[in-house]
């Protein structure tokens, strides 16, 4: 108990930004408050986007938090793609828990020059040594065949982090955030990933 | 389930808001009842404005967007000379471009009260540039409010204009890229009516020349020693520091910083052993409840924290200076003046300073150390890049077939000006073709020894902005440079806002000029070799290219026309609109034959479109999912390899 801090990241266009802005309406709804910030240098040119949310859950609303956290003390992590969370290694440790898509993108600057880029596997052996918990699947793809479409794979991560939050946040709580389509992949994700 | 925008404008006042601090910027306008509301488009402020300019405000009337911000500036100095409230949003480097009116509304003063948000950038996270804009307030004695968390950027910004009105001054109101983006609650407060403006009065304080100026010089130095020395007797709680006295050493935050040095106490548990005063107000520093923290205890141990470089230092060291107050300061010598100072960073430095002489004041904190073992990646930097379809993708990929990397290539401020950073030099706005003409100048007729090839860059939104005199000079001048004038027809960088040539689409609808004609405005400068061209067509480009590249002497201008691809089909995909540019409408859907395709990589480490991927076995595919149909790779494959794939035959 106490504050919480959640990383999301991905790069422009996966909905980063979209799927923060349901979780700190959600978060609001029932703590109080909420703080962080975006990182949207790169939202529209395909490069690093990020979101922080910070919240207190013990009810200490007085307490004044920063917007930014220290080094090691994040607690959950959605990564909308794997290599873009590498970017918060320093924030990562044995508290946090990660989820990530298996989903990769090769950077512009890696395919001028024709080169080879971490792979999937690479990844998940450096997550795994550096958090408590890592989580992954193919959260692009299962939204392809089952969603009409990639881009509700952040819907389907986000019903995956309300399943490891546990009491934290609830799909009751992000109900009342969303609407009825984005409800039902959220949903999917929590129940059958 | 309301918008968010519904919601910004139709809540009860004493409710909770989930605002990034832009948003919390622009309720606090609303609050205020800004008549006039301005900007040219800026990040990280953006979102100010089309909050406030979004179809559900009720100020969307009152919402303009300018050419650039020294017309900006100005018109909202008249209006509120007129008596009207009016807000200005702009970035930092905004403030370069308004500085000369900024200058002299301290003069004049206002009578309205005039509020300029500004976004700082620490970090450059969307700018050219992050130098520290507070110190124009050196120069120009226009006050600073910096904002310390969400809930009171929307009071600080309702409260600066009837500080504004008060003490007949212009107020700033500055927030860093990072809190502009942060998102976090605040409460709303009840929304007045809007201040329009009653009328112009004639005043002799409005010309600023010879012994008038002087007797305004003196006027305005009046207001900044009575902002200074207001306390005890505050007229306004608006302006009342946080200041916590606990002994120890004094921490002295600004802005954001005043909740970082919070947590960091509170984390290192030194809370009750040290003192935080954190002025909303940066300039003027407030000498009179300065001397009353320093009265209160003989502070030995100064800590300063603030973004980039030592604005609230300087003053601090001029206040102790002047009150023969010593101590010892902690400042820009321990936090950096460069780049985006972050939470780890204020936390070890104050640990270091704080935690002499008592070894347990640090314990619980967190291990900043993780093991890079075997296995450990590093993080890659991701170029930033153009979007699928982006024309200026397809501008480049042709125009560096003809230019090599000696020539000079001069870069200008929007999309273009994306990495990997194709030109020479990039600057501010309308550096592209001005520098240019001094470089050509230089070499002389002819490209001089190294027979150099000057081309120059800007967008159709910079060419507005900036950009006319450049290229009026230039075509008196027959600068020898070819001129590429990239219009996508829309502020793309910024989130699509209209310009001058698409000014019919743009939101605010009374009093909307025709869209003005880019070929037209420089025949009428007198520039004598037009050219215009469609990078879809990219052969076609290519040839006007191999045409004019070596055999020009003297100013030509090429007007690259090609809408912003995401913004065409947001308004086809919505509205159902026709692109703005006639020619071809990208509808085919393509795919790479896998027999035919040699691996040349040209389409995916050349032209790097981001919808060409390739698979384990290091085949090349297009994903259909991020492909916008442009076509473009379909004519620079030298395989043939990109065809219309089977589905779009019989279309």
């Amino acid at each position: 108990m106490g504050v919480k801090n959640i990383i999301i990241t991905g790069i422009g266009g996966q909905g980063v930004l979209y799927l923060s802005s349901l979780l700190r309406r959600a978060l609001v709804e029932k703590y109080g408050a909420v703080t962080g910030y975006d990182v949207r240098g790169g939202a529209q040119r395909l490069g690093h986007v990020a979101s922080i949310i910070r919240f207190e859950d013990s009810g200490d609303a007085a307490r004044r938090l920063a917007i930014d956290f220290d080094d090691g003390a994040c607690d959950f992590a959605l990564a909308l793609e794997a290599s873009e969370l590498l970017k918060f290694n320093a924030k990562l440790s044995s508290r946090s828990l990660a989820i990530s898509d298996e989903f990769i993108i090769n950077p512009t600057n890696i395919r001028r020059r024709d080169g080879t880029y971490y792979g999937f596997e690479a990844i998940k052996r450096h997550f795994m040594a550096i958090t408590g918990k890592f989580v992954h699947a193919n959260f692009r793809g299962e939204a392809a065949k089952k969603f009409n479409g990639p881009l509700s794979a952040n819907l389907i991560m986000l019903g995956r982090l309300l399943k490891e939050t546990g009491a934290l946040l609830g799909l009751e709580d992000i109900e009342t955030a969303c609407n009825e389509e984005e409800f039902k992949i959220i949903k999917y994700g929590f129940e059958a990933i | 389930m309301k918008s968010a925008a519904e919601d910004f404008f139709t809540i009860h006042a004493g409710r909770r808001l989930v605002l990034s601090a832009a948003g919390a910027a622009a309720r606090g306008a609303y609050e205020a009842g800004a008549g006039l509301v301005l900007t040219y488009p800026g990040s990280p402020v953006v979102e100010t404005f089309d909050l406030l300019a979004s179809p559900e405000s009720p100020l969307k009337s009152r919402c303009r967007i300018i050419i650039n911000e020294h017309v900006a500036y100005h018109q909202a100095l008249g209006y509120s000379l007129a008596g009207g409230r009016s807000f200005l949003i702009m970035k930092h480097v905004g403030v370069n471009v308004a500085s000369d009116p900024m200058h002299y509304s301290a003069y004049t003063g206002v009578n309205g009260g005039m509020v300029i948000l500004v976004g700082s950038d620490p970090g450059a996270n969307c700018s050219t540039g992050e130098f520290d804009v507070r110190f124009y307030s050196l120069h120009t004695h226009i006050p600073i409010l910096e904002p310390r968390d969400f809930g009171e950027t929307v009071a600080a910004t309702r409260n600066a204009f009837e500080i504004s009105e008060r003490y007949k001054l212009p107020v700033m109101v500055v927030i860093p890229s990072a809190f502009c983006y942060g998102v976090g609650s605040a409460q709303s407060g009840e929304a007045a009516p809007v201040k329009t403006a009653p009328g112009f009065v004639n005043s002799p304080d409005y010309t600023c020349v010879g012994a008038f100026a002087v007797k305004r010089h003196e006027a305005l130095m009046d207001k900044i020693s009575r902002l200074q020395n207001v306390f005890p007797d505050f007229e306004s709680d608006a302006l009342k520091p946080d200041f916590i006295n606990n002994g120890g050493a004094l921490i002295m935050a600004s802005g954001i910083y005043r909740d970082y040095a919070h947590e960091a106490l509170f984390e290192l548990g030194l809370s009750r052993n040290h003192s935080i005063y954190s002025p909303l107000a940066t300039y003027p520093l407030n000498h009179a409840s300065l001397l009353k923290a320093f009265t209160a205890e003989e502070y030995k141990k100064i800590i300063i924290i603030e973004d980039l470089e030592g604005f609230l230092e300087t003053q601090l060291c001029g206040f102790m200076t002047q009150n023969k107050i010593t101590a010892e300061i902690f400042g820009k010598n321990y936090f950096k003046c460069a780049g985006e100072l972050k939470y780890p960073e204020v936390k070890n430095i104050l640990k270091r300073l704080l935690e002499d002489g008592d070894p347990l004041c640090c314990e619980g904190a967190p291990s900043v150390s993780i093991s890079r073992g075997e296995g450990f990646l590093e993080p890659v930097m991701r170029e930033g890049t153009f979007c699928p379809g982006c024309p200026h993708r397809a501008f480049f990929y042709a125009l560096n077939k003809y230019i090599s990397p000696e020539d000079v290539l001069g870069g200008d401020i929007g999309c273009s000006s994306l990495p990997p950073h194709f030109s020479s030099w990039l600057t501010c706005m309308n550096s592209g073709a001005s520098i240019a003409s001094g470089v050509a100048l230089a070499n002389g007729r002819g490209g001089g020894a190294k027979k150099q090839k000057v081309v120059s860059l800007i967008g159709d939104s910079t060419f507005f902005h900036g950009g006319l005199q450049t290229i009026m000079e230039c075509a008196a001048s027959d600068s020898n440079q070819i001129c590429f004038i990239l219009d996508n027809g829309w502020t793309a960088m910024t989130g699509h806002q209209p310009t001058f040539n698409t000014r019919p689409f743009q939101r605010q609808a009374d009093g909307a000029p025709q869209a003005l004609s880019i070929k037209k405005i420089l025949e009428s400068f007198g520039v004598k070799r037009i050219y215009e061209a469609d990078p879809y067509r990219i052969n076609k480009f290519k040839a006007l290219l191999n045409e004019i590249i070596d055999s020009e002497d003297g100013f030509s201008a090429v007007i690259v026309k090609r809408e912003c691809r995401l913004q065409a089909k947001k308004r086809k995909d919505s509205r159902n609109e026709k692109p703005i540019a006639e020619g071809l409408e990208p509808a085919e859907t393509f795919e790479i034959i896998k027999g035919r395709c040699a691996g040349c990589n040209e389409c995916y480490s050349v032209f790097t479109c981001p919808a060409i991927f390739k698979n384990e076995e290091g085949e090349l595919y297009i994903n259909q999912d991020i492909c916008v149909k442009c076509g473009v790779c379909r004519q620079i494959c030298p395989n043939g390899a990109i065809c219309k794939s089977e589905s779009s035959y019989g279309r």
